[in-house]
C-alpha cells in the first residue's frame, strides 16, 4: 500500500522510465515535480534545470532529447500556452519530447490552486500547422505512475511529442495506492546518465521498417510504412544530420514541395496508428451488465466510479468508461463499451464540454446522450453527480427521483 | 572575394555540397568557412560537433554543414544548444544565430546563457537588418537608418551586444569582422577554447537590405584590430571603454574571465536506488 500525490507518482514514474533531463519554470500547481526532479535527477546521472522561463524550459528538454536523453518539462495552463510553438517544432523535427501539464483554472491566470479540466483543446489543438499529439490523461494516482512510463516510451519509439494532462484534484492530493507495479526501464538509447554517450544507439531498423540507419548518409526523414525514421544522435559517427523545424525532405533539406509536404505530413501522422494500437489505454470499471454508462476523463473518473458503485448496489447498473489515451482516441474500446448502454453521460470538469465534442468528433454517440459539465474551481461532487442521474433518468428501482435518497443514506452535502 | 560552390567543396568536411540560400556578398559565407576551417584545425570529427541555430538568414548555416545540426525555432537556440550540452557534455556545442534572433525574439535568453555559463559557444552574425524577411529594422539596426519598417529612419536606440554581454557577466567576449575570415577563425577557435558559455559578436554585412556592396568599404575603414600589447583581456573596464566606441569596428577578444572550477562528479546511483524511493510512500 502506498499514499503518495499524483505530482509525487508522476515523479517516480518518470524517474523509473529513464527520464534523465527536465528543465520547467515554478508554476502552481506542477512545481513539486520540478522540486522533486531537481532533488533526485543529479542522484542518477541526469540534469535538472529551473529555466529562465516557460520557452527556454521546454526548449532545453528538446536539446536534451536531440542529444539522446529522455527528457520533459512539467508546467500548467500558462506555461502551456507558451509552450506551444515548441512542441510543434518537437513534431516537425521528430524530437522525442514528454510535457506535463497540471491543469488548473483557466483561462489565463485563473485561479491557480483549483482543479479544472479544461486544457483539452489546446493539448490537442494548440499548435499551428497539421500538427496531432499523442495525448494522455491520468484518472488516478496510480495512473500518474503509469502513464509516465507510457508517455517516455511513446515519445521514443514514435520520436514525437506526448503530453500528459494531470489536474490539480490528483496532482496536490493524495491517495492510497494498492498497487503500484514499480519497474526501472533499462535498455534502450534513453537508459543512460547524461554525457555517457557509450551506451548511445540509433533506431534499430526493425522499428522503423528496414529502413537502415546510421549508412553513410543517414535519411533521417526515410518515409516509412509506420513513419518511423532512422535516428541517431550526436556522437554517432555516420549518423550525422539536421535537425529542422522547416518542411524537409528525407534527407532533411528544406523544400516547398506540395508532395513532399504531403508525404511527410502523411508519414507523421501514420505514426498515431501505431500508438493506438500498441497503447489503446482505457479505464473501464463498475457493473458489466450496465445500464448507465458514464463517460469521462481524467481526475473525474473518481467521483464517476464511486456513484457507479453505489447506482449499481441502488438498482441501476452502471459503468464508467475514462480513456487514458485521448488523441489517438482508443475508438474500437469505447464503442464496445457504449454499444450495451441504455443511458449515456458524459462527465467533465470545464464549461464548454471539450471532451464531449473531441469524442463526438470520432464516435458517434447514441442518440440522447447528456452531459455532464459546469467550470471548475471545485470538483464535481458525488451529490451533484447523484442528483442529475436522478433528475435526467428519472426513478429507478431502488431510489428516489431526485437520486439522492436510498443511496446517499447518512451522507451529508 | 565571394566563395563559390566549387571552392567550398574542396574544402574540409565541416561544409556540406548544398548551395547555401545566402545572396552573393552575404558576410555569412566568411562565417561558414571560418567556423569549418576551425573546427578541422581543432581537430575535431563531424560527429563530435553540433551546430544549434534558430531562423533567420544565419540561422541556415547547420543546413550547410556536415556536423549534427538542429535548424530550429526564433529566438530559441540558445536554451536548445544548452540542453544539449548539459545532456551531452561530450559534444561540442556551437550556437549561431542573427542580430534579430539573439537581441530582439530571443533576447531574454541571452542573460541567463551568460548565468548559467554552460560550455557553448554563441556566434551571433549581426547585421543590423531582418534580412530573410527582406529588410525590416532589427535590434542593432543603428538609429536614423532607413528600412521598410523605419521609412523617417530609425527610432529607437540600437543595442549594443559588446556592452550587453559585458554587462550580463559573460566570460568570454569577442569580436570579428567577417571579410576577415581568418582573423574570425582565430576568434572562434579561442571561443570555443573557453571553458563556459563564449560570445562572438560577428560583424557580418547584409549588402542587399543594408548598405549595398559599399558596406564592405565602410566597415574596412572603421576596422581597429585589437593589439595584445594595448589591450588587456582581463580587465573589465578597458573591454566596457572598447565596446562603447561605436565609431570604430574593434576585432578580438574584449574581454576573458578565468573559468569557474568545476564540480567533482557525482556517484551515479543504480536502478535498486530508484526502486527504494518509492518507500518513502509506504
Amino acid at each position: 500500500m502506498y499514499f503518495l500525490s499524483g505530482n509525487e507518482a508522476f515523479s517516480l514514474g518518470a524517474l523509473h522510465a529513464g527520464c534523465r533531463f527536465m528543465a520547467g519554470y515554478p508554476i502552481s500547481p506542477a512545481s513539486e515535480i520540478l522540486e522533486w526532479m531537481n532533488r533526485q535527477l543529479p542522484r542518477f546521472g541526469g540534469q535538472c534545470v529551473q529555466a529562465e522561463d516557460e520557452i527556454a524550459a521546454v526548449c532545453m528538454a528538446i536539446g536534451a532529447s536531440y542529444g539522446g536523453a529522455r527528457s520533459m518539462t512539467a508546467t500548467s495552463g500558462p506555461g502551456f500556452s507558451l509552450k506551444q510553438e515548441a512542441i510543434g517544432l518537437a513534431h516537425m523535427a521528430e524530437i522525442p519530447l514528454v510535457v506535463c501539464d497540471v491543469q488548473r483554472c483557466g483561462p489565463s491566470t485563473g485561479i491557480p490552486t483549483r482543479t479544472e479540466q479544461a486544457d483539452l483543446n489546446i493539448a490537442l489543438h494548440g499548435g499551428h500547422g497539421d500538427n496531432p499529439r499523442v495525448v494522455l490523461a491520468a484518472t488516478t494516482v496510480q495512473d500518474c505512475y503509469e502513464l509516465a512510463h507510457d508517455a517516455f516510451d511513446i515519445a521514443e519509439k514514435y520520436q514525437a511529442p506526448v503530453i500528459v494532462l494531470l489536474d490539480q484534484l490528483i496532482s496536490q492530493s493524495q491517495q492510497t495506492v494498492a498497487e503500484l507495479q514499480l519497474r526501472v526501464k533499462d535498455g534502450g538509447a534513453g537508459d543512460f546518465a547524461c554525457g555517457n554517450s557509450s551506451k548511445v544507439q540509433t533506431v534499430p531498423s526493425s522499428a522503423t521498417g528496414g529502413v537502415a540507419c546510421a549508412a553513410s548518409a543517414l535519411q533521417r526523414y526515410a518515409i516509412t510504412p509506420s513513419g518511423i525514421s532512422p535516428r541517431s544522435i550526436p556522437g554517432v559517427p555516420g549518423g550525422e544530420y539536421v535537425a529542422v523545424g522547416i518542411e524537409h525532405d528525407e534527407m532533411s533539406d528544406p523544400t516547398s514541395s506540395q508532395a513532399m509536404h504531403q508525404a511527410q505530413t502523411a508519414k507523421r501522422f501514420r505514426k498515431l496508428q501505431g500508438v493506438v494500437e500498441e497503447y489503446p489505454r482505457v479505464r473501464i470499471s463498475g457493473a458489466n451488465e450496465a445500464s448507465l454508462g458514464l463517460l469521462t476523463w481524467g481526475s473525474t473518473y473518481g467521483v464517476c466510479a464511486e456513484a457507479a458503485k453505489l447506482l449499481s448496489d441502488g438498482g441501476l447498473p452502471t459503468s464508467v468508461c475514462a480513456p487514458q489515451l485521448l488523441y489517438p482516441l482508443p475508438t474500437a474500446q469505447i464503442a464496445q463499451w457504449l454499444a450495451k448502454l441504455e443511458h449515456l453521460i458524459v462527465v467533465e470538469l470545464n464549461y464548454d464540454g471539450q471532451f464531449y465534442r473531441h469524442v463526438r468528433g470520432y464516435i458517434d454517440l447514441p442518440q440522447g446522450a447528456l452531459q455532464l459539465n459546469r467550470a471548475g474551481g471545485s470538483p464535481i461532487s458525488l451529490t451533484e453527480l447523484l442528483k442529475f442521474v436522478g433528475n435526467s433518468i428519472g426513478t429507478v428501482a431502488g431510489f428516489n427521483t431526485d437520486g439522492t435518497q436510498s443511496v446517499l443514506a447518512g451522507e451529508q452535502e | 572575394m565571394a566563395i563559390t560552390a566549387d571552392t567550398r567543396e574542396a574544402r574540409e568536411s565541416f561544409v556540406n555540397a548544398i548551395k547555401p540560400i545566402w545572396c552573393a556578398g552575404c558576410g555569412d559565407f566568411y562565417v561558414l568557412a571560418a567556423l569549418s576551417d576551425c573546427l578541422v584545425e581543432r581537430g575535431l570529427k563531424t560527429h563530435e560537433v553540433a551546430v544549434v541555430s534558430g531562423i533567420g538568414c544565419s540561422s541556415r548555416i547547420p543546413g550547410y554543414m556536415s556536423s549534427y545540426g538542429f535548424n530550429s525555432i526564433h529566438g530559441r537556440a540558445v536554451p536548445i544548444a544548452t540542453g544539449l550540452k548539459l545532456a551531452r557534455p561530450d559534444i561540442t556545442v556551437i550556437c549561431a544565430a542573427g542580430d534579430g534572433d539573439a537581441f530582439s525574439i530571443g533576447g531574454g535568453h541571452l542573460i541567463h546563457g551568460v548565468r548559467r555559463d554552460v560550455d557553448i559557444t554563441y556566434i551571433v552574425m549581426d547585421n543590423g537588418i531582418y534580412g530573410l524577411t527582406k529588410g525590416q529594422a532589427s535590434p542593432t539596426t543603428p538609429r536614423g537608418a532607413i528600412t521598410k519598417t523605419s521609412e523617417g529612419g530609425a527610432m529607437d536606440l540600437p543595442v549594443n551586444p559588446l556592452e550587453l554581454m559585458l554587462t550580463f557577466g559573460a566570460g568570454f567576449v569577442a569580436q570579428a569582422y567577417a571579410a576577415d575570415q581568418r582573423g574570425m577563425q582565430r576568434l572562434f577557435g579561442a571561443a570555443m577554447a573557453h571553458r563556459g558559455f563564449s560570445y562572438v559578436n560577428v560583424i557580418s554585412p547584409c549588402p542587399t537590405f543594408r548598405g549595398g556592396m559599399g558596406i564592405y568599404k565602410d566597415l574596412r575603414a572603421m576596422l581597429k584590430p585589437l593589439k595584445d600589447d594595448e589591450h588587456d583581456t582581463s580587465n573589465f573596464d578597458a573591454a566596457m571603454h572598447v565596446a562603447r566606441d561605436v565609431e570604430k569596428l574593434y576585432t578580438g577578444v574584449l574581454y576573458r574571465r578565468e573559468p569557474r572550477e568545476e564540480g567533482e562528479a557525482r556517484k551515479v546511483k543504480s536502478a535498486q536506488d530508484a526502486l527504494a524511493l518509492a518507500e518513502q510512500y509506504r
